[in-house]
């Protein structure tokens, strides 16, 4: 196990490999773009091939440190070792920017429509994200409480639309890694129905084996499921492409598209 | 006297006299204890007696019958007491021993610094450091004496020689003197120490959020973008950025490729600084980085009240520029520098100009350079810009003109000297090149623009492992092909050691992604980019020229190498596959091809027999027992099919698989064509062996969806629906892939979990995952029962009879079964009538 000591003085430990062999390679996502399966997916993954997959928000996220405090923290750069791929981020950790050799790692990204996400978002504040157990200074848990409570409290229309500019925020942090040539960037619409060929894809990018037939099988089986029906207070409510425009009045729905039209233009998502 | 005269209460023992016998423990740093414990006790006591006391014993003549911490001891005695005369005088006298300087003058310049005379205290410091340039304590005060001086540039250097030492100081003031050192010295544009001072600060204090700040933004200004998001991210997440962070934020995000991101910070920032011309400037640049032209254009007009004309008029010249408009931003430029020329108008049109030259609008360049040299004719960048337009354009009279010129007035510049160096290359006046080639070379260059003239002359002389030796460590990421590539290209070729300088590149960061470098190093790797490079390796934007010359190419090498053409077969099947087998030999010219037979035990001998009626006409057919390259290592299935109508498929359909991995580990041929035996080939195929199928490690021709294919490829998780059949396969041996898609098709095959619908097929596709290249559908046409002849297509090469029964079949009634026949009777023809009756025994 390798602690941190992040700025705060918050202690946390990680189980990290050191192997000269191995790469640095990291799995991207963003917050309610299917991010929990991916990383699943790649947790299975990089086990089959030997690489120790590394959640570094997971930990974190339970000591009650925010996001927005230790995806700035450079003590994080010292976690950075051959032999491991790092996830578990749903915002770009902006600290890996400052890190030379970022450029040299393979990555991997995941993006969702982002009205769809914002949507998505919505119902996880309302209703169904998990709480940290409640400390005296857990930060995380206070403000997941209030965002909570903001979100039962505005309509859909009115959530979306506030929290539109930093959704965007979010997605263009991404830009960089988006356009570095050994990153792949996947659209959860076009694989989330087809995780096999996803699978593959992401091993070939890795140089990885994709696994056996019982291996891939295997992880179908629980990464494969989607509701028949929609439960607003189950975390995995609906995968179908489009929900916002169910979900959202048309007007409501220009207003949110041109909010997010930098992040859109930027990973190719069409306005109508 | 002082050991007589002690007043009462004394309990120290009285300084010990010079010469007198000294304990066993005393070390150096006890003696200085002892002093300082004595002044401490002197302090409590009558400081006025004690100078009164001193005063008499120099008097006397007694000090110098004292040690020299003695002396220094006294003298911090008489400071403390206010007896600045007396200390004086006593640091004189200790400094005449020779002793400790660098403490005596130390102590001398804190007298100095009492009474402000901060000239005499750097004199004083300035002995004190040459007595002893490793005592840190000196360089800080040295520092303070030239910042009380106003002299900020020397006392910077100085705190940056005691920095170096990187241990505490004395106080907290003397923090803030390096803190306001590196303020002034950063203000005035220094970010060199500055950063080095900052850096001290912050590694020893971390209250202000302003020295990790200027940290960053020395790290801006030295292009070190990442170091410099280090110290800022942390501020920005904190809210603790002021705007001058948040617009070297900005940069930071523009230079690693956060476009939108560092915009958005510019537009954030602007709201309350719209006036602030820096933060303006900024925030156009990174609209420029981004390629947002027209929204750079448009978000000028809220600005044009309140910046001066002459900097909006720069801003949208520079935008055009970027965009490509070189003449609409020169048109601009030059309209208003017939108004007003400044400094700014001068460095955008020379910027425009070198543009123009790059480009080859020379004629524009011209005019450029001739305004510029018309409006200041002593000024050297207007001159060298002149000459380097003449130089391009060869005029080499005028470029002498100008050279004379410009060595008149500057003698001693170094942009001019290696100009004259130049011209003297380009007009062939060996002597005067070689006499400025030495001096040139022996000063440090002032740029890494420098060494390129250099470089070239040393071309020029075919001095080839000079080049290659100073190449090795010049080169980096901003070489650019067009400067040097073909010199430093034919150093490497001409002494042999291209890997070397292949190897130098691939250790520059980010080479991969820099057109120039990947430039140089494809055109070193050249010969082996035929055999083992791919087209796609290179971007499509950029590269495109490389990635056509390597297709023709390799397309070109390929046919220099023969390729290896393979079937396999059990008895049942033999029959067919000689007869798909002489078909292939007669579509294939000679010396393309050697071909191959893998076959199970049961039909090796009888296949060996037939093979060797091939021999005769110098093909060379070889049969491979099926044993030697499966071995043990694979437990086949058949019986999985389920659309083979109760015909359990041969175990032979698996050797394909395992016949390619084997002969790409052999590492003879380039490239494979497997070949089913219900096929027949019945027009030339040499283009098929040498097909261009990229970056792939196979080509094959798709399956058409059908329904079992469409099972196939959601069972086996294919995406886009790329399933190929497996009839016709050419393996690319050279791809790197490849053996790892063949392990992954024998994984699939040995797995006993696998459902391989298509047999052998499933697992290929399965191990491809969709890396394949389309080949068209002539190679691999589809024959059903109930097609007629007439109804194949005129482009057809290989037929292929898909369904069961087969064509040989007495239950086969499709009238294509009789172009089989006749491809069978021509078989008979080459291999005797006796033996193509023999080899269909087996045949169902």
């Amino acid at each position: 196990m390798q602690q941190v000591v992040l700025a705060k003085g918050h202690v946390v430990e990680f189980d990290i490999r050191d192997d000269p062999k191995g790469e640095v390679s990291f799995i991207f996502g963003v917050r309610k773009s299917g991010s929990s399966l991916f990383n699943s997916m790649m947790n299975s993954l990089a086990g089959i091939n030997d690489v120790n997959y590394v959640d570094i928000a997971e930990p974190l996220f339970k000591t009650g440190i925010l996001e927005k405090d230790w995806r700035v923290d450079p003590s994080l750069l010292d976690l950075l070792r051959p032999g491991n791929i790092y996830g578990g981020f749903r915002a770009m950790p902006l600290i890996m920017y400052a890190w030379p050799d970022f450029p040299q790692c393979r990555k991997v990204l995941l993006v969702r429509d982002p009205r769809d996400a914002v949507v998505s978002e919505y119902f996880s504040n309302a209703y169904s994200h998990s709480v940290p157990e409640g400390t005296s200074d857990n930060a995380t848990r206070d403000m997941m409480l209030q965002k909570r409570e903001a979100a039962l409290r505005a309509s859909l229309t009115e959530f979306v639309l506030n929290r539109a500019r930093e959704f965007n925020r979010t997605m263009v942090e991404y830009e960089a890694v988006a356009r570095d040539p050994l990153t792949r960037v996947y659209k959860y619409e076009e694989v989330i129905f087809d995780k096999r060929g996803w699978l593959a894809d992401i091993a070939s990018h890795f140089g990885w084996s994709p696994g056996s037939h019982g291996f891939i099988e295997g992880m179908m089986s629980w990464a494969d499921v989607r509701p028949e029906t929609e439960d607003a207070t189950q975390f995995v409510r609906r995968v179908t492409p489009g929900d916002h425009r169910e979900k959202l009045p048309d007007e409501t729905v220009q207003k949110l598209t041109s909010l997010l039209e930098p992040s859109m233009r930027l990973f190719g998502y069409r306005a109508d | 006297v002082l050991s007589r005269a002690k007043p009462s209460g004394m309990e120290k023992p009285a300084p010990r006299r010079r010469g007198a016998p000294r304990g066993p423990r005393e070390s150096k740093a006890e003696e200085i204890n002892e002093v300082l414990d004595s002044r401490q006790f002197m302090d409590s006591k009558d400081p006025e007696w004690v100078c009164a006391e001193l005063r008499q014993l120099q008097a006397a003549g007694g000090l110098g019958s004292y040690e020299i911490d003695e002396l220094l001891g006294f003298s911090d005695l008489t400071f403390s007491a206010r007896d600045h005369e007396l200390s004086r005088s006593i640091l004189e006298f200790a400094a005449s021993r020779g002793e400790k300087l660098e403490i005596v003058y130390h102590k001398m310049s804190r007298l100095d610094f009492a009474v402000n005379d901060f000239a005499a205290a750097a004199e004083s410091l300035h002995k004190a450091v040459n007595a002893d340039p490793q005592f840190p304590f000196n360089w800080l005060w040295l520092a303070n004496a030239y910042q009380a001086r106003g002299d900020y540039n020397t006392a910077a250097e100085y705190a940056d020689r005691f920095v170096k030492f990187d241990i505490l100081p004395y106080s907290e003031d003397d923090f803030s003197v390096i803190n306001r050192l590196a303020d002034q010295i950063f203000s005035a544009g220094d970010r060199t120490i500055s950063l080095r001072l900052y850096e001290y600060v912050n590694r020893h204090r971390d209250d202000s959020p302003l020295v990790p700040q200027r940290i960053a933004e020395s790290y801006v200004a030295r292009r070190e973008w990442r170091q410099a998001l280090r110290f800022l991210l942390p501020l920005y997440a904190s809210g603790r950025l002021v705007p001058g962070g948040w617009c070297a934020l900005s940069q930071c995000f523009s230079a690693i490729g956060n476009h939108q991101l560092a915009i958005q910070l510019g537009e954030e920032l602007l709201r309350s600084h719209e006036g602030n011309t820096y933060f303006v400037r900024t925030y156009f640049e990174n609209l420029l980085a981004a390629g947002e032209y027209e929204r750079a254009l448009a978000r000028l007009e809220p600005f044009k009240a309140k910046l001066p004309t002459a900097i909006i008029s720069e801003l949208v010249a520079r935008t055009l520029l970027e965009s490509g408009d070189i003449q609409g931003s020169a048109d601009l430029v030059l309209a208003e520098f017939g108004k007003k020329s400044g400094a700014l108008h001068h460095r955008l049109l020379t910027t425009i100009a070198r543009r123009a030259l790059d480009t080859g609008s020379f004629s524009l360049a011209e005019q450029i350079a001739d305004t510029l040299y018309a409006a200041s004719p002593d000024d050297l960048h207007a001159g060298l810009l002149r000459l380097d337009v003449l130089f391009r354009m060869q005029r080499w009279e005028e470029c002498g003109a100008i050279v004379t010129a410009l060595g008149k007035s500057n003698p001693d510049i170094p942009a001019v000297a290696i100009k004259q160096f130049e011209y003297a290359c380009f007009t062939g006046d060996r002597e005067t090149a070689a006499r400025l080639f030495l001096t040139l070379d022996a000063a440090p260059y002032p740029s890494k623009e420098f060494a390129l003239p250099l470089l070239r002359y040393l071309a020029e002389r075919q001095a080839w492992p000079e080049v290659l030796d100073r190449a090795l460590t010049w080169i980096d990421n901003s070489f650019k092909w067009r400067q040097i590539g073909y010199v430093l290209y034919r150093a490497a070729k001409r002494t042999g050691r291209e890997e070397e300088l292949v190897q130098r590149i691939e250790t520059i960061t980010g080479w991969r992604e820099n057109a120039e470098l990947r430039k140089l190093w494809a055109a070193l790797r050249w010969n082996r980019l035929e055999a083992h490079g791919s087209p796609s390796w290179f971007d499509p934007a950029s590269d495109n020229v490389i990635a056509e010359k390597l297709k023709i190419r390799r397309s070109i090498w390929l046919r220099c190498h023969k390729t290896a053409v393979f079937l396999c077969t059990d008895a049942n099947y033999l029959g067919a596959s000689i007869v798909a087998l002489h078909s292939a030999i007669g579509a294939i010219p000679p010396d393309a091809a050697d071909y191959f037979l893998v076959v199970d035990n049961t039909a090796y001998g009888l296949a060996q027999n037939l093979a060797a009626r091939f021999h005769s006409d110098l093909r060379n057919v070889q049969v491979v027992s099926a044993e030697e390259i499966v071995g043990s290592a694979a437990k086949l299935y058949p019986q999985y099919g389920i659309f083979t109508s109760g015909n359990a498929l041969a175990a032979s359909a698996y050797y394909r698989i395992f016949f390619a991995k084997y002969l790409q580990q052999q590492g003879k041929y380039p490239r494979g064509l497997y070949i089913d035996s219900d096929l027949i080939v019945t027009k030339p195929i040499l283009d098929l062996l040498h097909a261009d199928i990229g970056d792939a490690p196979l080509g094959a021709r798709l399956e058409p969806l059908r329904p079992e294919v469409r099972r196939a490829i959601r069972l086996h998780g294919i995406r886009d629906n790329r399933y190929f059949n497996s009839g016709v396969l050419l393996f690319d041996f050279l791809n790197n892939r490849l053996g790892d898609c063949l392990d992954r098709a024998i994984g699939a095959i040995e797995d006993d979990n696998v459902t391989l619908i298509f047999h052998d097929q499933c697992a290929l596709n399965i191990g491809l995952r969709g890396d394949f290249a389309e080949l068209p559908i002539e190679f691999n046409y589809p024959v059903f029962e109930s097609d007629a002849m007439s109804g194949i297509d005129e482009s057809a090469r290989v037929l292929h009879f898909l369904e069961r029964p087969k064509p040989w079949s007495p239950a086969y009634f499709g009238e294509c079964s009789i172009l089989w026949h006749e491809h069978w009777r021509k078989t008979a023809d080459y291999i005797g009538e006796r033996e193509a009756l023999d080899m269909m025994t087996f045949s169902e």
